[in-house]
């Protein structure tokens, strides 16, 4: 059976199936190029693994400045969603008693004739009469 | 219990800070590994690797969770990469005297690792686009050959030729030093 590129590298990885792995022994057993290229494999494989990156806490924060200051636009949203439904009952009430509830409005009748010459303290009995 | 991806996503798109910096805490190796392993260590690398999640976290509302999160992570990771060498290679046209970022490394004091650590960076940098992808997502990020297909929307088979390419080249340019320092 011909033995696929890839299973050296799933055999590094300890992924090859047990069948697999059987034949692929086998197979560097007899075959000395494919041998060559597996050590190869093997040896790049342990090289690359210094090239991953540590853990870093000023990346971390750096990431967090930068979304920190441009919030989504879902948070954007459910942020200002309470106060412009706030605006909006309030603007519509206004309406309402712009158009509808002007007409009925009317002045009570114990302020007829208060002028606003008058003193607080004879508004105050006029009003309590 | 760690909570999952999709539970921190799900916090973080109501605004809860804090999940997304685990999420941050969680994906920043493979993801700085990746563009390190694109970039080499050039000045725009931690930009681009800052600029994966950012990207993430803005259009957040888009991933659906069908994908593991360090793929999709990678994959943008991969392709703001790639946006970048294209950004070099065209100041390298306008600056002809420049040089790519990535110079053969001269030998110095940091010692022997942090040496062999920046000819592995050159001898990256060496490879064309296509097989860097991959050498940098199998060799570095240590995905296996199917989720690399997927990552790249590619065949299987077209990923192991890219690779035996690479593998071919790094050796190529890795031997002459592994006989001078005996490795």
């Amino acid at each position: 059976m011909k033995i696929k590129e890839e299973w050296l590298w799933e055999s590094l990885d300890g992924t090859l199936s047990e069948d697999q792995e059987v034949l692929l022994r086998k197979a560097l057993s007899t075959d000395a190029d494919l041998k060559e290229r597996y050590l190869h494999l093997k040896q790049l494989h342990a090289d690359m693994a210094i090239l991953k990156a540590n853990p870093s806490h000023a990346f971390v924060d750096a990431v967090m400045q930068k979304v920190g200051a441009k919030p989504t636009t879902r948070q954007l949203v459910l942020r200002w969603y309470p106060r412009v439904a706030a605006a909006c009952v309030l603007l519509f009430v206004i309406l309402f008693s712009v158009l509808w509830g002007a007409d009925s409005w009317e002045v009570p009748a114990g302020m007829v004739g208060i002028s606003d010459s008058l003193s607080p303290e004879d508004a105050l009995e006029i009003w309590a009469d | 219990m760690q909570p999952s991806d999709l539970e921190l996503i799900q916090a973080s798109r109501e605004g809860d800070q804090n999940a997304f910096r685990q999420l941050v805490v969680r994906h920043e190796p493979i993801v700085r590994s990746t563009v390190l392993g694109m970039l080499g260590n050039a000045p725009e690398t931690e930009e681009v690797a800052q600029d994966v999640f950012v990207r993430f976290y803005r259009s957040m509302d888009q991933f659906q969770g069908n994908a593991k999160l360090g793929t999709y992570l990678t994959r943008i990771a991969i392709n703001l990469s790639l946006n970048a060498i294209k950004a070099r290679q065209r100041r390298q046209n306008r600056f002809a005297p420049w040089k790519d970022s990535v110079q053969e490394p001269m030998g110095n004091d940091h010692g022997k690792q942090l040496e062999w650590r920046e000819l592995l960076q050159w001898a990256m940098g060496q490879l064309v686009e296509d097989q860097r992808t991959v050498a940098v997502l199998r060799l570095v990020d240590g995905y296996p050959l199917k989720e690399i297909a997927q990552i790249l929307d590619i065949p299987i088979g077209t990923v192991a030729s890219r690779l035996q390419r690479a593998q071919d080249k790094l050796r190529a340019l890795l031997a002459p030093y592994r006989i001078e320092n005996k490795l």
